[in-house]
């Protein structure tokens, strides 16, 4: 792999209100345009550290480089809108799938002219052709999911982070998230983060692990040359 | 239907009616709004007892606001320069500050129960902090339009505050609820049916919209 690492974090430390560290890694360096998984149980710091890599939230010491760039505070907003996270359990906003996938285009003032198109691709890419007009509703669990991945599919962003994309989710179907997941990293080449808490899915589907226990990373599995969905 | 009729009488104080308690109401939502959505989304010192203020001041006598409108107003008043006694902008002023409790604590019991979850969502989607409020509120909209809409409730049926501050002047500041008083006290009951019949059409009109409102959110 040439160029820079996706992620670089340096002694990055997370600290809650009761001056628990809830994060504490040392060196971390995640891969660009790769599958990626964070493996580890409960409170191991998972979801942290993904809403970490969304910039959603700010360690309270260490340094962050995103693509060989040193992030600063001021940096998160614009960041976000390159980076985006699909909640365990995802919310969708009132009102039809349509007015749902738009919304990342809203945002970031993309004509309205464009935006029949562009969602109608995202629902494509996740299987949900004809869902635009559907009011959410009526959406089943998995549907809701997959709207919720189209939703963040259709501003084209360089990274996508699943919080546990599984969790919930009924044996047959986690057979087809695991499917999408490998599939969209394959197809678009998106960087694609997720956790878990089950290793052996994460064996499948990848060969870049990263485990967390306690807030540290206990181990790391090094990518090999080529990524899963080149091999 | 002649200018002196009864019915363009009715029609005269219907207009007053609804022009100084929409405006009044639209004042406050200008204000209430923003208010109530900022103490739901915010956290401070001394919220709770904000909120219990606020929750309070719902149950303001509109004589009390009336009498501190008029203190306020009155040639001997801070603002009484301005000769805005028993004219329609005092009502406005008076109504304003009633709709203002009861707007803003429905907008923050309205963005309170929006789902936690919306701001993180839309700021996952590369909202900036103005978009993702925005969202907040879009969400809990009907819970705010009701908010709107029993603040217009509450002044389009308020008398003491009216009477005080507008003084009851005949095709300029006599309200429904006003006429209603000034003819039960002279016996006159026909005028004052009939607005109270209108004032009542009226607020089924209010409870029907919050109805259909609502019955859309559900």
């Amino acid at each position: 792999m040439t160029g820079n690492p996706l992620y670089q974090l340096e002694h990055i430390r997370r600290i809650v209100q009761s001056n628990e560290v809830i994060l504490d890694i040392d060196d971390l360096s995640l891969p660009q345009g790769r599958l990626t998984a964070i493996v580890g149980p409960n409170g191991a710091g998972k979801s942290t550290l993904l809403k970490i890599l969304a910039f959603l939230d700010e360690p309270d010491q260490g340094r962050i480089r995103f693509q060989g760039r040193p992030i600063g505070s001021r940096d998160y907003i614009p960041l976000r809108r390159q980076v985006t996270l699909v909640h365990q359990a995802p919310l969708l906003f009132h009102g039809t799938v349509f007015k749902n996938v738009a919304y990342g285009l809203k945002v970031r003032g993309v004509p309205r002219k464009q935006w029949p198109g562009r969602v109608s691709e995202a629902l494509s890419q996740v299987d949900l052709d004809g869902f635009a007009d559907r009011s959410v509703r009526g959406l089943s669990g998995g549907e809701t999911q997959r709207v919720a991945i189209a939703r963040a599919l259709v501003f084209q962003p360089q990274v996508i982070l699943l919080d546990e994309p599984t969790a919930g989710v009924d044996v047959a179907r986690v057979v087809m998230v695991e499917a999408f997941i490998t599939e969209l990293n394959a197809a678009t080449g998106v960087s694609i983060l997720f956790s878990t808490h089950d290793l052996d899915q994460a064996r499948r589907l990848t060969d870049r692990v990263v485990h967390l226990a306690g807030g540290r990373v206990s181990s790391e599995r090094q990518a090999e040359d080529n990524p899963p969905s080149s091999r | 239907m002649t200018e002196t009729g009864l019915g363009w009488e009715v029609f005269t104080i219907m207009g007053v009616s609804l022009r100084v308690s929409l405006l009044a109401t639209a004042l406050a939502t200008l204000v209430s709004v923003p208010a109530g959505f900022a103490l739901a989304v915010s956290s401070f010192r001394g919220k709770r007892v904000l909120v219990t203020i606020v929750t309070t001041l719902m149950a303001l006598p509109t004589v009390v606001v009336g009498l501190l409108v008029y203190i306020l107003l009155s040639r001997s008043g801070p603002l009484g320069s301005f000769g805005l006694l028993y004219t329609p902008t005092a009502m406005v002023v008076g109504q304003f500050i009633l709709a203002l409790p009861i707007i803003t604590a429905f907008t923050y019991v309205a963005v309170s129960s929006v789902d936690k979850r919306v701001r993180k969502t839309a700021e996952t989607l590369g909202a900036g902090p103005f978009q993702a409020s925005w969202m907040v509120l879009t969400e809990g909209r009907l819970g705010i339009v009701a908010a709107i809409v029993a603040g217009f409730g509450r002044v389009i049926t308020e008398v003491g505050s009216a009477l005080m501050v507008g003084g009851n002047i005949r095709g300029y500041t006599r309200t429904m609820t006003t006429t209603i008083t000034l003819e039960t006290a002279k016996g006159n009951f026909e005028l004052g049916l009939t607005l109270g019949l209108i004032l009542l059409v009226v607020a089924l009109s209010i409870n029907m919209i919050v109805v259909k409102v609502l019955g859309r959110k559900s």
